[in-house]
C-alpha cells in the first residue's frame, strides 16, 4: 500500500515543483507590470 | 515510469528558469535536499538534475537582460570569506588531499548556491518561492516516513535518503526541526482555508516524523523550537494545552524502546555514544591546538593517520574526564563547532561562529524595526525574521553533536536572512524619500505613511 502512495507522493511533489517555477514567473512578470506604471510617476 | 514523470516533470519545471533566475534559486534548494536521484530506478538515475538546475540558474542570471544594482552587506562577505579561508585550509592540509578536496568541492557548490541565491533574491515572491520549494523537498520525507512511523506504532525507525547530508537519522532529525518553522511561515503565507488546513495536518505528521528518527539530538531540537514557537503565539493557552494533549497521547502511543532511547539523555555522560563524541572532541581541539590558523582541512579528524598523530597528545586534556581515545578507529567530529575547529582551525571557528553572530544582529536588526514600521506589506519580512530565529536556534542547539557544519539548507537561509534585511532597509529607505517629500515639491496629493510603498515592491 505504501509503495503506491509513495509513488503518487513522488508524483504530486514533482507537480508542485512545477507550480512553483511557473508560479513565480508569473509572481515576475506582475512584479514587473506594476513597478512600470510606478517609474513612470516617478519619472 | 517514474523516470519519465520525473524528467518530464523537470523539463516543464526547468522552463520558466530561463526567463526567471529566482525560480531555478527554488528549483537548486528543491533538488539539494529532494534528491530526484534517489527516487528512480531507470535511465533518470545518471541525469544530474542538482548541477543542471544550477548551471541554468547561473546562465540565466549572467544572461538577464535587465540587470538589478547589486547591494552587499557584512554577512555575505563574511560567509565568502570563510569559504576562502576553507580553500586555504584545504591547501595546507594534514590529512588525505583527495577527501579533502572532494570535501571542498561540496562546500565550493554550497558558496555558490548562497552566492547565487544573494544575488537573485529581492522580493516576496522570490523569497516565498525558496522557502515552499525546501518545505516541499523535506516534506516529502517526512509526510512519508512519519505516517509509516505513525501506522506502525512507533516502530518505524526514519532515517534518510543514502549517501545524501541527512542520510544520519540524528542529521534528519535536524532537518525536519529547522523545516518546522518554515512550514509555519508556509501556512501564513496562504489564504485558502483548504490549503491552511492541508498543511496543519502536515505539520502533526511533520513532528511525528521528527520523533520518528529515534534522535536524542532531534527530541531536544524539537522541544527548543516549540518553546521558541509558543512565546510568541497568539494563542499561547490553546498551543500549550494542544502540545500537553500531544504529549500525553504521544506517551501512550509511542513504544518503549522509544522511551528507553529518550531517557539516555539524562544520562548522557556514561553513554558510549556520547563518550565517543567527547573523544572526537578532544581530538578536534587536538588537530587546532597543532594548527592553530588553518586547522587540519576537511575531514581531518576522519582521518586514521592525523587521528593516530594527534592521539598521542590526548593526555594533554586530561582535565576532562573521558576513557582514553580509540586508537583503532577514527570518528567523526560530532559537532558542528568541534567539525570547523578541527577542520579550519581557530581563525576558521572565529569566522563561523561570526555568521551565525551576524546572522542574529540581522534578525534581531529586523523584529527591532516592528513596533514603529506600519506598512502591512512589511508583515511577511518580519514573520520569516521571527521564525528565521527559530531555525537558527534549532541547527545551533541541535548541531552541537552532529557533523553538520557545512550544510546547504542553513547557509541558503543565511542568505535570505541577508535578502531580509536589504529589502527592510530598501522599503525604509523608500519610505523616508517619500514621507519628507512635501506636497508642494511633489505636486501631488500627500500620502499616509502606511500607504508610502508600492504594493509591487513588497
Amino acid at each position: 500500500m505504501f509503495d503506491h502512495f509513495e509513488s503518487l507522493l513522488f508524483v504530486f511533489v514533482i507537480a508542485l515543483a512545477v507550480v512553483i517555477s511557473f508560479r513565480t514567473a508569473i509572481q515576475e512578470d506582475k512584479s514587473q507590470k506594476g513597478a512600470q506604471p510606478r517609474d513612470r510617476q516617478r519619472r | 515510469m517514474k523516470d519519465l514523470v520525473l524528467l518530464l516533470g523537470f523539463i516543464a519545471m526547468v522552463l520558466p528558469v530561463f526567463r526567471v533566475p529566482a525560480a531555478g534559486v527554488a528549483l537548486w534548494g528543491w533538488t539539494a535536499l529532494f534528491f530526484p536521484n534517489f527516487h528512480v530506478y531507470g535511465f533518470a538515475i545518471g541525469i544530474p538534475f542538482n548541477k543542471l538546475i544550477a548551471a541554468i540558474t547561473i546562465v540565466a542570471f549572467l544572461l538577464q537582460s535587465k540587470k538589478e544594482k547589486v547591494y552587499w552587506d557584512g554577512l555575505s562577505t563574511l560567509v565568502i570569506v570563510f569559504f576562502l579561508w576553507t580553500t586555504l585550509a584545504a591547501f595546507t592540509t594534514i590529512a588525505h588531499e583527495p577527501v579533502v578536496w572532494r570535501e571542498w568541492d561540496k562546500f565550493f557548490k554550497i558558496t555558490i548556491f548562497f552566492l547565487m541565491a544573494r544575488l537573485i533574491l529581492r522580493e516576496k515572491h522570490q523569497i516565498n518561492a525558496v522557502i515552499f520549494g525546501l518545505v516541499l523537498a523535506l516534506g516529502f520525507y517526512s509526510l512519508k516516513e512519519g505516517l509509516k512511523f505513525i501506522v506502525s506504532g512507533g516502530g518505524h525507525h526514519i532515517s534518510g535518503p543514502k549517501n545524501s547530508i541527512i542520510a544520519d537519522n540524528n542529521n534528519l532529525a535536524l532537518a525536519f526541526s529547522m523545516a518546522l518553522p518554515l512550514t509555519i511561515y508556509t501556512i501564513s503565507q496562504f489564504k485558502s482555508q483548504i490549503i491552511r488546513f492541508a498543511l496543519i495536518g502536515f505539520l502533526v505528521v511533520h513532528v511525528a516524523a521528527i520523533l520518528g528518527t529515534y534522535s536524542r539530538g532531534g527530541f531536544i531540537s524539537l522541544a527548543i523550537v516549540s518553546l521558541y514557537l509558543v512565546v510568541r503565539a497568539k494563542r499561547r493557552v490553546l498551543w500549550i494545552t494542544l502540545g500537553v494533549v500531544g504529549l500525553v497521547a504521544g506517551a501512550v502511543f509511542v513504544p518503549d524502546k522509544w522511551s528507553d532511547r529518550m531517557n539516555t539523555i539524562s544520562s548522557a555522560q556514561e553513554d558510549s555514544s556520547f563518550v565517543g563524541r567527547m573523544i572526537a572532541w578532544k581530538q578536534s581541539t587536538l588537530i587546532a591546538i597543532n594548527n592553530p590558523l588553518t586547522g587540519g582541512g576537511f575531514h581531518a579528524v576522519q582521518n586514521y593517520d592525523v587521528w593516530a598523530k594527534v592521539g598521542r597528545d590526548f593526555h594533554l586534556l586530561d582535565f576532562i574526564p573521558t576513557p582514553a581515545y580509540d586508537s583503532i578507529r577514527a570518528k567523526a567530529a560530532h559537532s558542528i563547532y568541534f567539525q570547523v575547529l578541527g577542520d579550519q582551525g581557530f581563525v576558521g571557528l572565529i569566522m563561523f561562529l561570526g555568521i551565525f553572530f551576524m546572522m542574529h544582529l540581522y534578525l534581531q536588526s529586523i523584529l527591532k524595526r516592528k513596533k514603529r514600521n506600519q506598512n502591512p506589506d512589511c508583515d511577511w519580512i518580519f514573520e520569516l525574521a521571527y521564525l528565521l530565529r527559530g531555525v537558527m536556534l534549532a541547527y545551533l542547539v541541535a548541531g552541537a553533536a552532529l557533523s553538520i557544519a557545512y550544510f546547504d539548507l542553513m547557509f541558503v537561509l543565511i542568505a535570505i536572512t541577508a535578502c531580509l534585511k536589504l529589502r527592510l532597509d530598501h522599503l525604509d529607505s523608500l519610505s523616508a524619500t517619500e514621507l519628507y517629500q512635501t506636497p508642494q515639491s511633489q505636486g501631488v496629493k500627500k500620502r499616509t505613511f502606511g500607504r508610502a510603498y508600492d504594493k509591487s515592491m513588497a
